[in-house]
Protein backbone atom coordinates (compact mmCIF):
# COMPACT_ATOMS: atom_id res chain seq x y z
CA UNK A 1 0.00 0.00 0.00
CA UNK A 2 1.40 3.44 -0.80
CA UNK A 3 0.64 6.62 -0.13
CA UNK A 4 -1.20 7.67 -2.75
CA UNK A 5 -3.48 5.02 -2.00
CA UNK A 6 -3.26 5.27 1.78
CA UNK A 7 -4.61 8.81 1.59
CA UNK A 8 -7.75 8.09 -1.46
CA UNK A 9 -8.69 4.91 1.54
CA UNK A 10 -8.40 7.76 4.21
CA UNK A 11 -10.95 9.54 2.34
CA UNK A 12 -13.27 6.69 1.70
CA UNK A 13 -13.14 6.07 5.35
CA UNK A 14 -13.05 9.54 6.03
CA UNK A 15 -16.72 10.03 5.06
CA UNK A 16 -17.73 7.67 7.18
CA UNK A 17 -16.51 9.43 9.91
CA UNK A 18 -17.84 12.34 9.35
CA UNK A 19 -21.52 10.75 8.52
CA UNK A 20 -21.07 9.00 11.66
CA UNK A 21 -20.16 12.36 13.75
CA UNK A 22 -22.65 14.90 12.20
CA UNK A 23 -25.26 13.56 14.02
CA UNK A 24 -23.13 14.32 17.24
CA UNK A 25 -22.53 18.21 15.59
CA UNK A 26 -25.72 18.93 14.55
CA UNK A 27 -26.92 18.12 18.11
CA UNK A 28 -24.82 20.36 19.71
CA UNK A 29 -25.18 22.98 17.23
CA UNK A 30 -28.61 23.31 17.76
CA UNK A 31 -29.20 22.39 20.82
CA UNK A 32 -26.06 22.37 22.92
CA UNK A 33 -26.62 18.38 23.69
CA UNK A 34 -23.66 16.25 24.14
CA UNK A 35 -25.05 12.81 23.54
CA UNK A 36 -22.85 10.32 24.85
CA UNK A 37 -25.56 7.69 23.74
CA UNK A 38 -24.64 8.50 19.66
CA UNK A 39 -21.92 5.69 19.15
CA UNK A 40 -24.72 2.99 21.55
CA UNK A 41 -27.53 4.23 18.81
CA UNK A 42 -25.18 3.46 15.61
CA UNK A 43 -24.81 0.16 17.29
CA UNK A 44 -28.79 0.26 18.10
CA UNK A 45 -28.84 0.03 14.37
CA UNK A 46 -26.73 -2.44 13.54
CA UNK A 47 -28.67 -4.73 15.47
CA UNK A 48 -31.79 -4.09 14.54
CA UNK A 49 -31.10 -4.41 10.97
CA UNK A 50 -29.47 -7.85 11.83
CA UNK A 51 -33.25 -8.61 13.01
CA UNK A 52 -34.66 -7.28 10.15
CA UNK A 53 -32.85 -9.08 8.03
CA UNK A 54 -33.93 -12.14 9.83
CA UNK A 55 -37.34 -11.76 9.49
CA UNK A 56 -37.54 -10.13 5.77
CA UNK A 57 -34.85 -11.54 3.68
CA UNK A 58 -34.20 -8.43 2.62
CA UNK A 59 -30.10 -8.21 1.62
CA UNK A 60 -27.99 -6.42 3.92
CA UNK A 61 -27.08 -3.89 1.16
CA UNK A 62 -30.71 -2.40 1.07
CA UNK A 63 -32.05 -2.66 4.91
CA UNK A 64 -31.04 1.33 5.44
CA UNK A 65 -34.19 1.66 3.67
CA UNK A 66 -36.27 0.42 6.73
CA UNK A 67 -33.71 1.04 9.77
CA UNK A 68 -33.20 4.90 8.94
CA UNK A 69 -36.90 5.56 8.96
CA UNK A 70 -37.34 4.15 12.19
CA UNK A 71 -34.47 5.71 13.85
CA UNK A 72 -35.77 9.19 12.02
CA UNK A 73 -39.14 9.02 13.44
CA UNK A 74 -37.43 7.73 16.99
CA UNK A 75 -34.98 10.47 17.32
CA UNK A 76 -37.65 13.06 16.91
CA UNK A 77 -40.39 11.70 19.30
CA UNK A 78 -37.34 10.83 21.28
CA UNK A 79 -36.31 14.25 21.79
CA UNK A 80 -39.71 15.67 22.35
CA UNK A 81 -40.63 13.21 25.04
CA UNK A 82 -37.19 12.41 26.91
CA UNK A 83 -34.40 14.69 26.03
CA UNK A 84 -37.10 17.83 26.10
CA UNK A 85 -37.66 17.17 29.72
CA UNK A 86 -34.07 17.02 31.09
CA UNK A 87 -33.16 20.13 28.65
CA UNK A 88 -35.58 22.26 30.80
CA UNK A 89 -33.62 21.64 34.02
CA UNK A 90 -30.32 22.28 32.55
CA UNK A 91 -27.08 20.96 30.60
CA UNK A 92 -26.08 18.53 33.36
CA UNK A 93 -29.47 16.85 33.42
CA UNK A 94 -28.85 16.03 29.77
CA UNK A 95 -25.11 14.75 29.67
CA UNK A 96 -26.56 12.29 32.73
CA UNK A 97 -29.75 11.35 30.45
CA UNK A 98 -27.74 10.76 27.30
CA UNK A 99 -25.04 8.64 29.57
CA UNK A 100 -28.20 6.21 31.00
CA UNK A 101 -29.45 5.85 27.93
CA UNK A 102 -26.05 4.81 26.46
CA UNK A 103 -25.97 2.68 29.22
CA UNK A 104 -29.87 1.20 29.11
CA UNK A 105 -28.89 0.49 25.36
CA UNK A 106 -25.55 -1.26 25.96
CA UNK A 107 -27.83 -3.56 28.26
CA UNK A 108 -30.87 -3.96 26.26
CA UNK A 109 -28.93 -5.20 23.12
CA UNK A 110 -26.61 -7.79 25.63
CA UNK A 111 -29.75 -8.76 26.99
CA UNK A 112 -31.82 -9.26 23.51
CA UNK A 113 -28.70 -10.31 21.42
CA UNK A 114 -25.94 -12.00 23.49
CA UNK A 115 -22.20 -9.97 23.42
CA UNK A 116 -21.21 -12.19 20.89
CA UNK A 117 -19.62 -9.59 17.75
CA UNK A 118 -22.15 -9.16 14.47
CA UNK A 119 -22.33 -8.11 11.23
CA UNK A 120 -24.00 -6.67 8.38
CA UNK A 121 -23.84 -9.50 6.21
CA UNK A 122 -23.67 -8.31 2.44
CA UNK A 123 -22.21 -10.94 0.54
CA UNK A 124 -19.63 -10.65 -2.15
CA UNK A 125 -19.95 -7.10 -1.93
CA UNK A 126 -17.56 -6.96 1.02
CA UNK A 127 -14.09 -8.21 -1.02
CA UNK A 128 -14.86 -6.80 -4.13
CA UNK A 129 -13.24 -3.88 -5.41
CA UNK A 130 -11.82 -1.92 -8.82
CA UNK A 131 -8.22 -2.40 -9.41
CA UNK A 132 -7.48 1.26 -10.85
CA UNK A 133 -3.64 0.62 -11.04
CA UNK A 134 -1.31 -1.72 -9.70
CA UNK A 135 -1.02 0.47 -7.12
CA UNK A 136 -4.80 1.38 -6.40
CA UNK A 137 -7.35 -0.06 -5.76
CA UNK A 138 -10.93 0.87 -4.99
CA UNK A 139 -13.14 -1.51 -2.58
CA UNK A 140 -16.66 -1.26 -3.53
CA UNK A 141 -17.59 -0.91 -0.09
CA UNK A 142 -15.30 2.55 0.47
CA UNK A 143 -16.71 3.77 -2.72
CA UNK A 144 -20.28 2.80 -1.24
CA UNK A 145 -19.57 4.63 1.92
CA UNK A 146 -18.05 7.77 0.74
CA UNK A 147 -21.15 8.36 -2.20
CA UNK A 148 -24.02 7.31 0.83
CA UNK A 149 -21.91 10.07 3.14
CA UNK A 150 -21.86 12.54 0.66
CA UNK A 151 -25.29 12.15 -0.45
CA UNK A 152 -26.63 11.96 2.88
CA UNK A 153 -24.33 15.31 4.02
CA UNK A 154 -25.41 16.95 1.17
CA UNK A 155 -29.08 16.29 1.67
CA UNK A 156 -28.81 17.51 5.30
CA UNK A 157 -27.02 20.76 4.32
CA UNK A 158 -30.04 21.16 1.69
CA UNK A 159 -31.95 20.65 4.07
CA UNK A 160 -31.07 23.36 6.14
CA UNK A 161 -29.97 25.60 3.40
CA UNK A 162 -33.18 25.67 1.18
CA UNK A 163 -36.19 24.84 3.03
CA UNK A 164 -38.68 26.80 5.12
CA UNK A 165 -37.74 24.72 8.23
CA UNK A 166 -34.73 24.31 7.89
CA UNK A 167 -33.32 27.88 8.02
CA UNK A 168 -35.60 27.47 11.32
CA UNK A 169 -33.56 25.08 12.44
CA UNK A 170 -30.32 27.10 11.90
CA UNK A 171 -32.42 30.40 13.59
CA UNK A 172 -33.33 28.40 16.79
CA UNK A 173 -29.69 27.73 16.99
CA UNK A 174 -28.38 31.11 16.71
CA UNK A 175 -31.10 32.36 19.18
CA UNK A 176 -33.53 30.32 20.25
CA UNK A 177 -35.98 33.39 21.86
CA UNK A 178 -35.52 35.21 18.89
CA UNK A 179 -37.05 32.40 16.77
CA UNK A 180 -39.54 32.13 19.47
CA UNK A 181 -40.34 35.72 18.90
CA UNK A 182 -41.31 34.76 14.95
CA UNK A 183 -43.33 31.79 15.99
CA UNK A 184 -40.94 29.13 15.80
CA UNK A 185 -41.87 26.57 17.79
CA UNK A 186 -38.25 25.40 19.14
CA UNK A 187 -39.22 21.97 21.01
CA UNK A 188 -40.68 21.04 16.89
CA UNK A 189 -37.33 22.37 15.38
CA UNK A 190 -34.94 20.63 18.15
CA UNK A 191 -36.85 17.75 17.37
CA UNK A 192 -36.18 17.63 13.77
CA UNK A 193 -32.73 18.28 14.52
CA UNK A 194 -32.77 14.89 16.77
CA UNK A 195 -34.36 13.18 13.60
CA UNK A 196 -31.89 14.22 11.18
CA UNK A 197 -28.95 12.83 14.00
CA UNK A 198 -30.61 10.09 14.67
CA UNK A 199 -31.40 9.14 10.92
CA UNK A 200 -27.34 10.04 10.05
CA UNK A 201 -25.93 7.98 12.58
CA UNK A 202 -28.40 5.36 12.12
CA UNK A 203 -27.09 5.33 8.42
CA UNK A 204 -23.25 5.55 9.35
CA UNK A 205 -24.03 2.78 12.07
CA UNK A 206 -25.40 0.45 9.04
CA UNK A 207 -21.71 1.05 7.43
CA UNK A 208 -19.95 0.31 10.25
CA UNK A 209 -21.82 -2.89 10.64
CA UNK A 210 -21.06 -3.81 7.13
CA UNK A 211 -17.39 -2.88 7.03
CA UNK A 212 -16.46 -4.89 10.65
CA UNK A 213 -17.97 -6.79 13.66
CA UNK A 214 -19.94 -4.60 16.13
CA UNK A 215 -21.00 -6.00 19.75
CA UNK A 216 -23.03 -4.25 22.38
CA UNK A 217 -20.32 -2.40 24.21
CA UNK A 218 -18.93 -1.27 20.63
CA UNK A 219 -20.75 2.44 20.94
CA UNK A 220 -18.37 4.16 23.16
CA UNK A 221 -15.17 3.51 21.11
CA UNK A 222 -16.97 5.30 18.14
CA UNK A 223 -18.66 7.81 20.20
CA UNK A 224 -14.82 8.96 21.05
CA UNK A 225 -14.34 9.17 16.85
CA UNK A 226 -16.98 11.12 16.96
CA UNK A 227 -15.82 13.93 19.42
CA UNK A 228 -12.51 13.73 17.56
CA UNK A 229 -14.26 14.75 14.05
CA UNK A 230 -16.53 17.24 15.68
CA UNK A 231 -13.73 19.38 17.66
CA UNK A 232 -11.14 18.98 15.30
CA UNK A 233 -13.49 20.28 12.56
CA UNK A 234 -15.26 23.18 15.30
CA UNK A 235 -18.45 22.20 17.51
CA UNK A 236 -21.38 22.31 16.19
CA UNK A 237 -20.20 23.37 12.15
CA UNK A 238 -21.55 20.53 9.87
CA UNK A 239 -18.85 21.58 7.22
CA UNK A 240 -15.84 21.41 9.99
CA UNK A 241 -17.47 18.24 10.87
CA UNK A 242 -16.73 16.79 7.15
CA UNK A 243 -13.15 18.27 7.08
CA UNK A 244 -12.54 16.23 10.93
CA UNK A 245 -13.77 13.18 9.42
CA UNK A 246 -11.48 13.47 6.70
CA UNK A 247 -8.60 14.39 8.53
CA UNK A 248 -9.29 11.37 11.11
CA UNK A 249 -9.58 8.84 8.08
CA UNK A 250 -5.88 10.15 6.56
CA UNK A 251 -4.97 9.97 9.96
CA UNK A 252 -5.70 6.53 10.56
CA UNK A 253 -4.88 5.15 6.93
CA UNK A 254 -1.77 6.88 7.00
CA UNK A 255 -0.88 6.11 10.45
CA UNK A 256 -1.43 2.29 9.16
CA UNK A 257 1.46 2.68 6.87
CA UNK A 258 4.02 2.67 9.39
CA UNK A 259 2.16 -0.10 11.71
CA UNK A 260 -1.02 -0.63 12.06
CA UNK A 261 -1.41 0.13 16.22
CA UNK A 262 0.19 3.47 14.84
CA UNK A 263 -2.68 3.75 12.57
CA UNK A 264 -5.10 3.18 15.58
CA UNK A 265 -3.66 6.33 17.29
CA UNK A 266 -2.18 8.55 15.48
CA UNK A 267 -6.09 10.20 14.79
CA UNK A 268 -6.25 10.66 18.65
CA UNK A 269 -2.86 12.38 18.18
CA UNK A 270 -3.78 14.59 15.68
CA UNK A 271 -7.08 15.26 17.65
CA UNK A 272 -4.75 16.45 20.51
CA UNK A 273 -2.46 18.95 18.09
CA UNK A 274 -5.56 20.67 17.06
CA UNK A 275 -6.78 21.51 20.22
CA UNK A 276 -3.73 22.30 21.30
CA UNK A 277 -3.06 24.82 18.16
CA UNK A 278 -6.63 25.67 17.57
CA UNK A 279 -8.39 25.13 21.09
CA UNK A 280 -11.91 25.60 18.99
CA UNK A 281 -11.04 23.55 15.71
CA UNK A 282 -10.30 24.50 12.60
CA UNK A 283 -13.28 26.14 11.78
CA UNK A 284 -14.32 27.31 14.86
CA UNK A 285 -17.14 29.75 12.72
CA UNK A 286 -20.66 28.94 14.83
CA UNK A 287 -22.97 28.28 12.17
CA UNK A 288 -24.39 24.84 10.99
CA UNK A 289 -23.80 25.30 7.10
CA UNK B 1 -60.43 49.48 19.21
CA UNK B 2 -58.73 47.92 21.63
CA UNK B 3 -56.73 45.39 20.49
CA UNK B 4 -54.37 44.75 23.25
CA UNK B 5 -54.52 44.82 26.87
CA UNK B 6 -52.87 44.07 30.09
CA UNK B 7 -54.48 43.99 33.52
CA UNK B 8 -52.23 44.34 36.90
CA UNK B 9 -49.29 42.28 35.66
CA UNK B 10 -46.64 41.35 38.48
CA UNK B 11 -43.78 39.76 36.83
CA UNK B 12 -41.04 38.11 38.85
CA UNK B 13 -37.38 37.43 37.86
CA UNK B 14 -36.47 34.66 40.81
CA UNK B 15 -36.81 36.92 44.29
CA UNK B 16 -36.64 40.39 42.43
CA UNK B 17 -39.71 41.40 41.79
CA UNK B 18 -39.88 43.27 38.32
CA UNK B 19 -43.03 44.77 37.13
CA UNK B 20 -45.84 45.49 39.92
CA UNK B 21 -49.74 45.72 38.90
CA UNK B 22 -48.98 47.41 35.36
CA UNK B 23 -51.76 47.58 33.05
CA UNK B 24 -52.03 49.34 29.73
CA UNK B 25 -53.85 49.13 26.43
CA UNK B 26 -53.02 49.72 22.78
CA UNK B 27 -55.74 50.24 20.19
CA UNK B 28 -55.73 50.03 16.38
CA UNK B 29 -53.80 52.82 14.92
CA UNK B 30 -52.48 53.81 17.99
CA UNK B 31 -48.57 54.43 19.88
CA UNK B 32 -48.54 53.76 23.12
CA UNK B 33 -44.95 54.39 24.54
CA UNK B 34 -43.01 53.35 27.81
CA UNK B 35 -40.79 55.46 29.16
CA UNK B 36 -38.48 54.89 32.04
CA UNK B 37 -34.92 54.60 33.54
CA UNK B 38 -32.58 51.74 33.02
CA UNK B 39 -34.09 48.58 34.61
CA UNK B 40 -37.47 50.31 35.32
CA UNK B 41 -39.02 47.34 33.87
CA UNK B 42 -39.70 48.55 30.18
CA UNK B 43 -37.84 45.44 28.78
CA UNK B 44 -39.77 43.14 31.41
CA UNK B 45 -43.17 44.29 30.40
CA UNK B 46 -42.76 43.68 26.73
CA UNK B 47 -41.56 40.26 26.93
CA UNK B 48 -44.37 39.73 29.60
CA UNK B 49 -46.83 40.29 26.52
CA UNK B 50 -44.83 38.99 23.95
CA UNK B 51 -44.93 35.88 26.36
CA UNK B 52 -41.07 35.13 27.14
CA UNK B 53 -42.22 36.14 30.91
CA UNK B 54 -45.17 34.30 33.05
CA UNK B 55 -47.05 37.16 35.07
CA UNK B 56 -47.21 36.09 38.77
CA UNK B 57 -50.63 38.05 39.08
CA UNK B 58 -52.04 39.75 36.34
CA UNK B 59 -53.58 38.99 32.73
CA UNK B 60 -52.88 39.72 29.64
CA UNK B 61 -55.56 39.84 26.55
CA UNK B 62 -55.99 40.24 22.78
CA UNK B 63 -58.62 40.91 21.07
CA UNK B 64 -60.63 40.51 24.80
CA UNK B 65 -59.25 37.10 24.93
CA UNK B 66 -57.13 36.01 27.78
CA UNK B 67 -53.67 34.68 25.96
CA UNK B 68 -51.75 34.99 29.40
CA UNK B 69 -50.19 31.53 29.59
CA UNK B 70 -50.39 31.37 25.89
CA UNK B 71 -46.43 30.67 24.65
CA UNK B 72 -44.26 33.59 22.94
CA UNK B 73 -44.56 31.24 19.30
CA UNK B 74 -48.60 31.25 19.72
CA UNK B 75 -48.54 35.27 19.72
CA UNK B 76 -47.56 35.64 16.77
CA UNK B 77 -50.60 34.06 15.13
CA UNK B 78 -52.78 35.73 17.32
CA UNK B 79 -50.87 39.22 16.09
CA UNK B 80 -48.68 40.42 18.30
CA UNK B 81 -44.73 40.23 17.35
CA UNK B 82 -41.73 41.56 19.45
CA UNK B 83 -38.74 43.79 17.79
CA UNK B 84 -35.99 42.71 20.84
CA UNK B 85 -33.57 44.71 22.27
CA UNK B 86 -30.57 44.64 20.60
CA UNK B 87 -32.24 43.80 17.44
CA UNK B 88 -31.29 39.60 17.32
CA UNK B 89 -30.97 38.98 13.90
CA UNK B 90 -29.80 35.74 13.27
CA UNK B 91 -26.10 35.87 12.80
CA UNK B 92 -25.70 32.68 10.72
CA UNK B 93 -28.42 33.69 8.48
CA UNK B 94 -28.19 36.14 5.61
CA UNK B 95 -30.39 39.04 5.54
CA UNK B 96 -33.20 37.46 3.16
CA UNK B 97 -32.84 34.38 5.48
CA UNK B 98 -33.61 36.88 8.26
CA UNK B 99 -36.54 38.32 6.71
CA UNK B 100 -38.17 34.81 6.03
CA UNK B 101 -38.00 34.54 9.14
CA UNK B 102 -40.52 36.42 9.54
CA UNK B 103 -42.61 34.74 7.13
CA UNK B 104 -42.44 31.30 9.04
CA UNK B 105 -45.49 31.45 11.00
CA UNK B 106 -46.64 35.03 10.62
CA UNK B 107 -50.56 35.70 9.75
CA UNK B 108 -51.20 36.43 5.95
CA UNK B 109 -51.60 40.26 5.04
CA UNK B 110 -50.16 43.24 3.37
CA UNK B 111 -46.63 42.98 4.08
CA UNK B 112 -44.30 40.58 2.03
CA UNK B 113 -41.08 41.08 0.66
CA UNK B 114 -41.58 43.29 -1.94
CA UNK B 115 -43.04 45.87 0.11
CA UNK B 116 -40.17 45.17 2.51
CA UNK B 117 -37.70 46.16 -0.48
CA UNK B 118 -39.97 49.17 -1.22
CA UNK B 119 -39.50 50.70 2.31
CA UNK B 120 -35.62 49.54 2.25
CA UNK B 121 -34.47 49.57 -0.91
CA UNK B 122 -30.77 48.95 0.13
CA UNK B 123 -32.07 45.41 1.29
CA UNK B 124 -32.50 43.83 -1.92
CA UNK B 125 -29.10 44.62 -3.20
CA UNK B 126 -27.78 43.37 0.40
CA UNK B 127 -30.09 39.97 0.73
CA UNK B 128 -27.18 37.77 0.63
CA UNK B 129 -24.98 39.74 3.39
CA UNK B 130 -24.79 38.12 6.31
CA UNK B 131 -26.72 39.96 8.68
CA UNK B 132 -24.03 39.99 11.07
CA UNK B 133 -22.17 42.36 8.95
CA UNK B 134 -24.76 44.86 8.88
CA UNK B 135 -24.15 48.44 10.81
CA UNK B 136 -26.71 48.77 13.68
CA UNK B 137 -29.47 50.99 11.59
CA UNK B 138 -29.12 48.27 9.01
CA UNK B 139 -29.75 45.79 11.63
CA UNK B 140 -32.88 47.56 12.83
CA UNK B 141 -34.05 47.67 9.63
CA UNK B 142 -33.61 44.23 9.30
CA UNK B 143 -35.58 43.65 12.51
CA UNK B 144 -38.31 45.74 11.85
CA UNK B 145 -39.20 44.22 9.12
CA UNK B 146 -38.96 40.70 9.85
CA UNK B 147 -41.32 41.52 12.60
CA UNK B 148 -43.40 43.47 9.78
CA UNK B 149 -43.84 40.01 7.85
CA UNK B 150 -45.13 38.56 10.19
CA UNK B 151 -48.25 40.97 9.47
CA UNK B 152 -48.41 41.61 13.58
CA UNK B 153 -52.04 43.79 14.71
CA UNK B 154 -49.65 45.41 17.33
CA UNK B 155 -46.12 45.96 16.96
CA UNK B 156 -43.89 45.61 20.74
CA UNK B 157 -40.90 47.58 20.13
CA UNK B 158 -37.97 47.58 22.38
CA UNK B 159 -35.29 50.32 22.30
CA UNK B 160 -34.95 50.39 18.61
CA UNK B 161 -32.89 53.48 19.09
CA UNK B 162 -30.47 51.47 20.85
CA UNK B 163 -27.00 52.20 19.90
CA UNK B 164 -28.05 54.16 16.45
CA UNK B 165 -27.05 56.83 15.13
CA UNK B 166 -29.20 60.20 14.79
CA UNK B 167 -29.68 59.58 11.25
CA UNK B 168 -30.36 56.04 11.22
CA UNK B 169 -32.97 56.67 14.20
CA UNK B 170 -34.26 59.16 12.04
CA UNK B 171 -34.98 56.33 9.70
CA UNK B 172 -36.24 53.78 11.55
CA UNK B 173 -38.55 56.75 13.26
CA UNK B 174 -39.54 57.71 9.78
CA UNK B 175 -41.58 54.77 9.00
CA UNK B 176 -43.41 54.53 11.83
CA UNK B 177 -46.22 56.84 10.73
CA UNK B 178 -47.20 54.62 7.87
CA UNK B 179 -47.71 51.75 9.98
CA UNK B 180 -49.95 53.56 12.17
CA UNK B 181 -52.07 55.05 9.36
CA UNK B 182 -52.33 51.05 8.25
CA UNK B 183 -54.25 50.63 11.63
CA UNK B 184 -51.03 48.65 12.98
CA UNK B 185 -51.04 49.18 16.91
CA UNK B 186 -47.55 50.36 18.15
CA UNK B 187 -46.29 49.27 22.09
CA UNK B 188 -43.00 51.32 22.15
CA UNK B 189 -39.88 51.32 24.58
CA UNK B 190 -37.80 53.84 24.35
CA UNK B 191 -35.08 55.54 26.77
CA UNK B 192 -35.19 58.72 24.48
CA UNK B 193 -37.87 60.38 26.18
CA UNK B 194 -37.82 63.19 23.65
CA UNK B 195 -38.38 60.83 20.86
CA UNK B 196 -41.04 59.15 22.34
CA UNK B 197 -43.20 62.52 23.42
CA UNK B 198 -42.79 62.96 19.98
CA UNK B 199 -44.62 59.87 18.09
CA UNK B 200 -46.57 58.67 21.35
CA UNK B 201 -50.26 59.46 21.11
CA UNK B 202 -50.02 57.81 25.08
CA UNK B 203 -47.19 57.92 27.26
CA UNK B 204 -46.99 55.62 30.45
CA UNK B 205 -44.10 56.06 32.97
CA UNK B 206 -42.59 53.19 35.04
CA UNK B 207 -40.05 53.74 37.61
CA UNK B 208 -38.39 50.56 40.05
CA UNK B 209 -41.41 48.42 38.25
CA UNK B 210 -44.34 50.13 38.93
CA UNK B 211 -46.38 52.70 37.52
CA UNK B 212 -45.74 56.32 38.05
CA UNK B 213 -47.64 58.62 35.01
CA UNK B 214 -49.76 57.74 32.11
CA UNK B 215 -51.36 60.61 29.84
CA UNK B 216 -51.25 62.38 26.42
CA UNK B 217 -47.35 64.00 25.61
CA UNK B 218 -49.27 67.52 24.62
CA UNK B 219 -51.00 67.35 28.30
CA UNK B 220 -47.92 66.56 30.28
CA UNK B 221 -45.60 68.78 30.98
CA UNK B 222 -41.69 68.17 31.68
CA UNK B 223 -41.44 68.48 35.70
CA UNK B 224 -44.43 66.10 35.58
CA UNK B 225 -42.25 63.54 33.36
CA UNK B 226 -39.35 64.27 35.03
CA UNK B 227 -40.41 63.66 38.43
CA UNK B 228 -42.26 59.89 37.23
CA UNK B 229 -39.05 59.23 35.63
CA UNK B 230 -36.21 59.75 37.87
CA UNK B 231 -38.63 59.79 41.04
CA UNK B 232 -37.23 62.84 42.68
CA UNK B 233 -39.58 64.59 45.08
CA UNK B 234 -40.89 67.43 43.76
CA UNK B 235 -39.41 69.55 47.18
CA UNK B 236 -35.98 68.60 46.76
CA UNK B 237 -36.56 69.54 42.92
CA UNK B 238 -37.97 73.07 43.67
CA UNK B 239 -34.92 73.47 46.12
CA UNK B 240 -32.45 72.95 43.90
CA UNK B 241 -33.96 75.40 41.86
Amino acid sequence: MNVLNAIIQGLLLGGLFALFACGLSLMFGVMEVINLAHGDIAVAAVYLALSVMAVTHIPGIWVFVIVVPIFVVGGYFGQRLFLQRSLDSGPITTLLVTFGLSVVLQNVLLEVYSANSQSVNIGSLVSGSVQISSQIELPYLSMIFLGTAVVALGAVNLFLSRTATGRMVRAVADDREAAQLVGADYRHLFGIAAALAAGTVALAGLALGMYTSISPSSGPSYLLYGFAAVVIGGLGSLWGTLIGGMVLGLATTLGSLVDPDFGAMLPYLVFLAVLAVRPRGLFPKRALV
Amino acid sequence: MTLLEARGLTVCHGQLEALRDVSLSVSAGEVVAIIGANGAGKSTLLRTIAGLHTPVVGSVLMDGRDITHLGPEKRVAAGIVLVPEGRRLFASLNVEENLLAGLYRGRPGAWDMAKVFELFPWMRDRRRQPASQLSGGEQQAVALSRALLANPRVLLLDEPSLGLSPLALRRIYAVLPALVSSGLGILLVEQDVRQALKVADRLQCLLEGRQTLEGVPSELDVEEIETAYFGIAQTTRNAGA
